[in-house]
């Protein structure tokens, strides 16, 4: 990024599938920077050093082991026609799976991050919520990790809950009627490879907010499993082919990952409801509800969820449902609108 | 910021008023609830295959202390990159982000 022409505070959107890190201009306009958070292992051995050798795969060496990264873990995977991508993350958090997933994860960030503009440079990273269908499992310590990191890399960090960061880059507002509408109110989901963030707001601060997992990757296993296909192979046809509102009957892959999809959906809309009656709010208008992630990108996936929202009983009325924006970066954007906001309080 | 029920309940609370002694009780009980809360559950993530869900710990210092020794930096044998992904300039909304911006000012 041409830091010069850069605002102080950066944005990172630490998610299972991919890294955003989005800093803004003085414009207005951001600046996003984008990586897939995924790598295919192999061991290091003289076959391995010859592949790398005479290729421009992009990888990390640690332990022994050598790691592809990013897009290239995909095309090699596909190249080969066997082996299984890997995740640094998994279900929102680090992989416990993994061994030093910190380290590599960290590797990737660092490179996709680059260093702060100014010592101290305010940083907000996303993180989920914690899960509602995993309650043995919170994010303390996948936040405390990365604030470490954040921190030797020289920048100010605090986390942000990753639907309230797509909530604060999509302002919704909720009407009641014979005032002026709420600013910063609303229900946001963010539906990405690892977990299903969802937040509902009151003028900018999260009144609930929650994850469920079984979302991106999750779904990729089952078709994977349910239809022989290899995982690489899923992920290639869904990001392509997948449409919504218009399933290829004749494709079982397109047939599962519809099923799928309506679970996943089911799933958070079955939630929202029960967690604002646990905590005893209550809306008395009608609330916009904004929706990301990389998931929710599928032509279709938006109509699914007002019905799945209509058909829910969720203790508030809905003014509309749009996808975000730019629903692949909200997450960043938000985050860095909130890094920028800890920059002018720090300035004053 | 005050709690219900160990949780944070930031409609109730006032982003800028002072704190009377009740409301500091009410914040100093939530936040020692919020801690058991996340201390009981363990955590998933720790390093290593299969290692830290289920952990417990008897207080956040703990959890910290482990964090900073697993980040501590780590230097990869080998690496052929030193920056990743390409920077896209994306438009935004910039009057509904400054309206934003403002609104976050109030917020702690």
């Amino acid at each position: 990024m041409a830091e010069n022409t850069l605002n102080p505070g950066v944005g990172v959107d630490v998610g299972t599938a991919n890294l955003c890190v989005c800093r803004q201009h003085p414009d207005g306009t951001f600046a996003v920077r984008h990586y897939r958070n995924m790598l295919f292992e192999m061991e290091a051995t003289e076959e391995a050093n010859d592949l790398l050798s005479r290729s421009k795969y992009l990888y990390v060496k640690s332990e022994g082991r050598y790691y592809i990264v990013g897009e290239d873990a995909l095309k090699l995977v596909n190249a080969l026609g066997h082996g299984d991508i890997i995740r640094p993350m998994q279900d929102g958090l680090m992989n416990p799976n993994l061994k030093r997933a910190q380290h590599l994860l960290n590797y990737i960030l660092e490179a996709v991050l680059g260093k702060p503009l100014a010592e101290g440079e305010t940083l907000r990273f996303s993180v989920p919520g914690n899960p509602v269908d995993k309650p043995e499992t919170n994010n303390l310590f996948h936040q405390m990790v990365l604030s470490e990191f954040f921190k030797r890399q020289g920048y100010s960090p605090k986390p942000i809950n990753e639907a309230l960061a797509n909530l604060y880059s999509e302002s919704p507002t909720m009407e009641v009627e014979g005032e002026p509408d709420y600013q910063l109110t609303g229900y946001s989901m963010s539906f990405g490879g690892g977990m299903a963030n969802s937040c509902v707001a009151l003028r900018g601060m999260s009144v609930v907010d929650f994850s469920t997992t079984k979302c991106g990757d999750f779904i990729d296993k089952q078709v994977s499993l349910v239809t022989g296909t290899p995982v690489a192979r899923v992920i290639r046809a869904k990001e392509r082919d997948l449409d919504l509102n218009n399933v290829d009957s004749s494709n079982p892959v397109m047939q599962a990952l519809s099923i799928y999809y309506d679970e996943m959906i089911q799933r958070v809309v079955r939630n929202v409801g029960k967690e604002l009656v646990k905590s005893s709010h209550s809306f008395d208008g009608a609330l916009e509800v904004v929706v990301c992630g990389g998931t929710a990108m599928a032509p279709g996936f938006i109509e699914r969820v007002k019905r799945a929202l209509d058909a829910a009983d969720l203790g508030f009325k809905i003014k509309g449902v749009h996808l975000s924006t730019s629903p692949f970066y909200s997450v960043s954007q938000g985050a860095c609108l909130a890094a920028l906001s800890d920059a002018e309080k720090g300035a004053q | 910021m005050l709690f219900r029920d160990g949780k944070p309940d930031r409609a109730a609370s006032p982003t800028s008023a002072a704190l009377t002694p009740e409301m500091l009780k009410a914040l100093i009980d939530g936040v020692s609830a919020k801690v058991s809360e996340n201390l009981r559950g363990g955590h998933a993530g720790a390093p290593g295959a299969g290692a830290g869900v289920g952990h417990e710990f008897d207080s956040v210092e703990t959890l910290q202390r482990l964090a900073e020794a697993m980040t501590k930096s780590a230097k990869p044998e080998e690496k052929n990159f030193d920056n990743l992904g390409e920077v896209k300039k994306v438009e935004s909304n910039s009057g509904k982000n400054k309206k934003t911006l403002e609104m976050l000012k109030d917020i702690k």
